[in-house]
């Protein structure tokens, strides 16, 4: 990976975070937690899995642990392994349809707030805040994967 | 750029990759081992703030230099009134404070970052406000009441433990009964437990005032915390559950208070 697509990919994971940061709330008695930085994590694993390995999978989730102030270590462990998981399967998924992706990506984001829910905050944890998440994860995946390709073809020039 | 997929992706370094990932976790949960770097990252980001307001404030006061002595003679008038109303505003929440039982010689400060959404979604229940002060212990309040303690400082920087942070323990009192027992924050806003000993219980506790002990060295003694909302008998104990009366949401404007050992 070059220095410049680097910066690509991390200024656009931090943006991730950022939208996090804006979309997350509370909504009557529920709580949407949006996990928009591992959705282009996942992205970019998915799009240029060649680029992201062990070795940047772990620094991006590391720096996302830092940032979101999660128990450092959760975020990298978890990026990690739907990298591994996305690079084994890279030929499988280009064989699936948007909504079978959208399925994909949007539980296992919802599954790592999920986790995060059970590590850290037992007490917050509920099936209606992660049944929210999930049915959020899986609408905006497709409008957000356009979204996050057209920012790749228009930063890398392609 | 053609996509590009990998023929062969090695599962080793994967593999020690989350096992050093895992590592990290468990020093993390279990000893707490990166606890300076989180104050770095808390500090970093408080100074970046100041700094950007910082800006924000230069840029304005350049550009007001360019005002006219008519607009100037406006805006002073205006300035003048708002000192008139922070006054006024300042006087309402010390008459405020006194009515809840807090003996008041706080230092006034104010919130710069606090993250709701921690607050809503999570159990972490922390803020941090700016001081000019060196504190080792305190706690702190806003006009509503009693909302916190001091957990750490870096610099001109608290950090602030909210009472409903699932890591916080105050030790309470009730305002009448002979009953003391342990809150302990609940990881959900403005809500905090406690456990007593159901036998010495000799009433309903519903909507009763719960106040501080003062006997964990950090909090005077009969400030108000809240009001009991709920009850459940667990075996021997009854853990009551108590709506505090300070949200931190309501204001920005806080004041940090040092034990009055007189």
């Amino acid at each position: 990976m070059t220095l410049k697509e680097f910066l690509i990919i991390f200024s656009m994971i931090i943006f991730g975070s950022i939208l996090d940061d804006l979309v997350s709330s509370k909504i009557e008695n529920f709580y949407l937690h949006t996990n928009f930085a591992y959705l282009v994590f996942s992205y970019w694993v998915f799009a240029c899995p060649e680029k992201i390995g062990a070795l940047f999978s772990i620094l991006f989730g590391l720096i996302i642990d830092f940032i979101s102030g999660s128990a450092i270590g959760f975020h990298a462990f978890m990026y990690l392994l739907f990298a591994y998981i996305i690079h084994i399967y890279a030929f499988t998924f280009r064989l699936f349809s948007y909504l079978q992706l959208a399925v994909f990506f949007g539980g296992s984001a919802t599954f790592i707030t999920t986790i995060n829910y059970l590590i850290e905050h037992t007490s917050n944890y509920s099936y209606a805040n992660i049944f929210i998440a999930l049915v959020f994860h899986i609408i905006i995946w497709i409008p957000f994967y356009k979204f996050i390709r057209f920012a790749r073809q228009l930063s890398m020039n392609e | 750029m053609a996509i590009g997929t990998p023929v062969y992706t090695p599962k080793l370094p994967y593999l020690f990759a989350m096992m050093f990932a895992l590592g990290i976790l468990f020093l993390d949960q279990k000893y707490d081992y990166f606890a300076p770097i989180k104050n770095t990252k808390t500090y970093l980001f408080a100074e970046t703030k100041a700094l950007t307001n910082k800006l924000l404030i230069s840029s304005n006061n350049f550009f007001d230099g360019f005002k006219s002595s008519q607009k100037l003679a406006f805006e002073i008038d205006m300035l003048k009134e708002n000192i008139d109303l922070l006054s006024i505003e300042n006087n309402f929440i010390k008459q405020n404070i006194d009515s809840r039982n807090i003996t008041f010689n706080g230092k006034p400060s104010k919130i710069i970052e606090f993250d709701t959404n921690q607050y809503f979604c999570c159990s972490n229940h922390r803020l941090i406000v700016s001081t000019d002060s060196n504190y080792i212990h305190g706690y702190v309040i806003n006009e509503a009441g009693l909302i916190g303690q001091i957990y750490n400082q870096t610099e001109k920087y608290v950090e602030v433990i909210l009472l409903s942070d699932k890591r916080h323990n105050i030790p309470l009192m009730h305002n009448q009964e002979n009953l003391f027992c342990i809150g302990k924050g609940m990881g959900k806003p403005n809500k905090i437990q406690c456990e007593i000993d159901n036998n010495l219980v000799n009433k309903n506790l519903i909507g009763s005032l719960m106040q501080t002990s003062g006997f964990g060295g950090i909090f005077d003694r009969g400030i108000n915390v809240g009001y009991v909302i709920d009850t459940e008998l667990k075996s021997e104990l009854l853990v009551i559950t108590i709506e505090l009366i300070a949200s931190p949401l309501i204001t920005d404007k806080v004041y940090i208070l040092t034990k009055n050992d007189s």
